[in-house]
């Protein structure tokens, strides 16, 4: 084992912007468990639909084969994260009233829940594998822009797309702040969170704030699905397994529903893994990330910045 | 809590009776055209992805069966009309397992063609074996098939064990390079090349870094990619499929890494454009697959593949024909009224017997495991990218590209 000094700079720039994608996708975790101590393990298939959504929107409906520029550009980038966005609150919706109300309807203990959870995962990740939809190869998404270098910093490549990924997570993390501190849906979800029967009696629309939860958490997550599809190039039925699991730990690394909790989470969890390689190999990548989860959990048990939607 | 509880086992079996569903293979009994030559058939079965993900590699090798069957059928010099049951199995070893039990019961079955894969040729061999029914791959290259014990085993191409060591002499001869960096995906196949090519090189003096390894659950590999940017190699040789190989080496150039990316016949797909997209031009591949477009020998079965199917053969698609026809002139000898059991028996001791009998991509001599004898540069061919053809098109067998 020796450390290569010059691996440094690259992976930490390359950690950086997988460690974005990672805050994107664990914003939906750590909402969903912060209003309902649930972790909602569809999220990562919800997350999913987004990057699939826009697989067909802008691959077979409105078939682009050239790339854009300029302000056209902007606009079909808005459009694109936006149907990603849009599609995946739709799922969270759609999900949160099939396999979750009914249950809270009739008092399920929270193991069915969980299971739930998991089986709406499973139900939707294998119905895209299916042949007529996204089937089991990796599917080309369509080239709407030109993924080029756009700068190097710290000796690694930045593609426009990583840097477009990067500057759409910090604004979705800067307006989810905004909404949870500053407006009154963002003091129902908080009030949620710290006491539903209290927040009931205050008049709290729990049914309602719970659906805005889903549809929040959902729409980032559709965010990320879209950027996904722009920054690998491809949509798979299965893109969401791994880094379900990745945004999952990031949300409780930071300390699970705490929303800056999430975004550091994320961040550090990219930056871990990539720059495990400076001094060991890339196999061993996972083993140094949960390593250090462990290592974490121990000296603080709810996380880098503790539990609590709003970051306090 | 009742109530919910059987809600969710129900959704869970409405998506496990859906995946179930969709998984099924579908089996095409056709008769492959021709006058009948007496009322007796006999069938050839084939196993192979015909459909799903892999059929665009399955599907070219079956018609190389198809085209040998149908020419045998028109010359009527067997002494039974073949027939071909297709058996679909997606390429996956666990579908393949049960279509095999099925197949097996053929009355009529004298031989298999196939199975086009490695998975799915070590999931079946067993049952073919016992049945005593010959199955000859013309595409499954994994180099541990042959030591398995199945008696009844006859492989028409390279495997792995040689197409490393080609591919590193290509690397060594011809693109000279100082520093080679080796990737594999940690699958049989991809590690047991990539090992192979970069044990070949060092022993060459060249400079190797690796094998790194990628997860092929993962889609980010860009801790592998810094490390591979950090040392800047002249080459970058993958071993893997083409459904890892097209984002590691579209994510390599993005990153910068100028090197020639060289892989095996796994990425020899025209799914690596696909993903690979802007980086794929000029990629490189060995595979243990002659081009027949540029045999002279195959110029009629070229033909053939496009007076049938309107295309040009694709990969496995002549070896599969050879398959085929070693077959055929194995049932020449026999009689219509043969028992099926004495005819499988005696397909195996003919293709055991053979020496170097003459195919329209190679000569073929069967070993005591079933392996064909292979000739390291004349049968290994090297392929080449092209963004214009949309796929990969030949260079010629290693023997002439590397130049001796």
């Amino acid at each position: 084992m020796h450390c290569n000094a010059g691996l440094i700079g690259p992976t930490f720039v390359t950690g950086l912007i997988l460690g974005f994608l990672y805050a994107l996708i664990a914003l939906g975790y750590t909402m969903v468990y912060g209003v309902l101590k649930l972790i909602n393990f569809a999220h990562d298939s919800i997350f999913m639909l987004g990057g699939v959504a826009v697989f067909y929107t802008f691959g077979s409906f409105i078939t682009i084969s050239h790339p854009f520029a300029g302000v056209a550009l902007i606009f079909v980038l808005i459009a694109v994260l936006l149907t990603g966005g849009a599609a995946s609150a739709v799922g969270a919706t759609l999900l949160e009233r099939l396999a979750y109300r009914p249950l809270r309807r009739r008092n399920a203990a929270r193991l069915s829940f969980l299971i739930s959870a998991i089986g709406a995962s499973f139900f939707l990740t294998y119905m895209a594998q299916q042949q007529f939809l996204v089937g089991p190869a990796k599917r080309s998404t369509a080239s709407f822009i030109t993924n080029t270098k756009a700068l190097t910093l710290f000796g690694a490549n930045v593609s426009n797309v990583g840097v477009l990924l990067v500057v759409t997570a910090v604004i979705c993390l800067f307006v989810l702040d905004r909404i949870i501190n500053q407006t009154n849906t963002g003091r129902s979800i908080r009030a949620l969170s710290e006491d539903v029967v209290a927040a009931r009696l205050m008049g709290v629309n729990v049914d309602r704030v719970i659906v805005t939860t889903f549809i929040i958490g959902g729409f980032f997550g559709g965010i990320a699905g879209a950027l996904y599809g722009m920054f690998f190039g491809f949509v798979v039925w299965n893109m969401g397994f791994i880094l379900g699991i990745k945004a999952f730990t990031a949300a409780v690394l930071g300390g699970i529903g705490n929303i800056r909790g999430a975004m550091l989470g994320g961040v550090l969890l990219g930056l871990i893994e990539n720059m495990s390689v400076v001094c060991i190999g890339s196999q061993w990548k996972n083993v140094i990330a949960f390593a250090v989860l462990v290592l974490v959990l121990i000296v603080r048990p709810t996380g880098i910045l503790g539990e609590g939607v709003g970051g306090n | 809590m009742r109530r919910s509880k059987w809600f969710v086992l129900g959704t869970s079996l409405v998506a496990f009776a859906l995946v179930a569903a969709a998984c099924g293979g579908n089996d095409n009994n056709s008769s492959a055209g021709g006058s009948s030559n007496s009322n007796c058939t006999w069938t050839i079965g084939t196993m192979g992805a015909l459909s799903g993900d892999y059929a665009t590699i399955g599907v070219p090798i079956e018609q190389g069966v198809e085209v040998a069957v149908k020419q045998a059928n028109d010359a009527g010099d067997v002494p039974c009309k073949l027939t071909i049951d297709k058996q679909d199995s997606q390429g996956d070893p666990n579908q393949a397992a049960p279509l095999a039990r099925q197949l097996v019961q053929d009355q009529n079955l004298v031989a298999i063609i196939g199975p086009y894969f490695s998975g799915e040729t070590l999931a079946t061999g067993k049952i073919f074996s016992s049945a005593g029914v010959p199955f000859i791959t013309p595409s499954a290259t994994n180099a541990t098939i042959q030591d398995q014990g199945f008696s009844t085993f006859f492989r028409a191409v390279a495997n792995d064990n040689v197409q490393g060591p080609t591919a590193a002499a290509y690397i060594e001869k011809v693109l000279k390079p100082q520093t080679v960096t080796v990737i594999d995906d940690q699958s049989d196949y991809g590690k047991s090349l990539a090992e192979t090519v970069a044990g070949k090189l060092k022993s060459a003096g060249i400079t190797v870094q690796g094998p790194l390894v990628i997860d092929p659950t993962e889609t980010d590999y860009s801790a592998v990619v810094s490390q591979v940017k950090n040392t800047n190699p002249d080459v970058v040789y993958y071993g893997g499929y083409s459904a890892q190989a097209g984002p590691l080496d579209l994510q390599l150039s993005q990153a910068g890494v100028k090197g020639q990316f060289f892989s095996d016949d796994g990425t020899k797909d025209s799914a690596f454009g696909d993903l690979a997209k802007t980086a794929a031009e000029g990629a490189l591949v060995t595979c243990p697959c002659a081009d027949p477009t540029k045999l002279p020998a195959a110029s009629d079965f070229v033909a053939a593949v496009k007076a049938q199917f309107n295309r040009n053969p694709g990969t496995f698609a002549a070896d599969a024909f050879d398959a085929t026809n070693l077959v055929i002139a194995a049932l020449k000898q026999e009689n219509s009224g043969d028992d099926v059991t004495a005819i499988r028996g005696d397909i195996v001791s003919n293709l055991k017997g053979l020496n170097a009998a003459q195919g329209i991509t190679k000569t073929y001599t069967f070993d005591d495991n079933g392996e064909a004898q292979i000739d390291p540069l004349k049968d290994i061919w090297i392929y080449k990218w092209s963004d214009a053809a949309k796929d990969f098109v030949s260079l010629g067998p290693a023997s002439q590209v590397i130049g001796g």
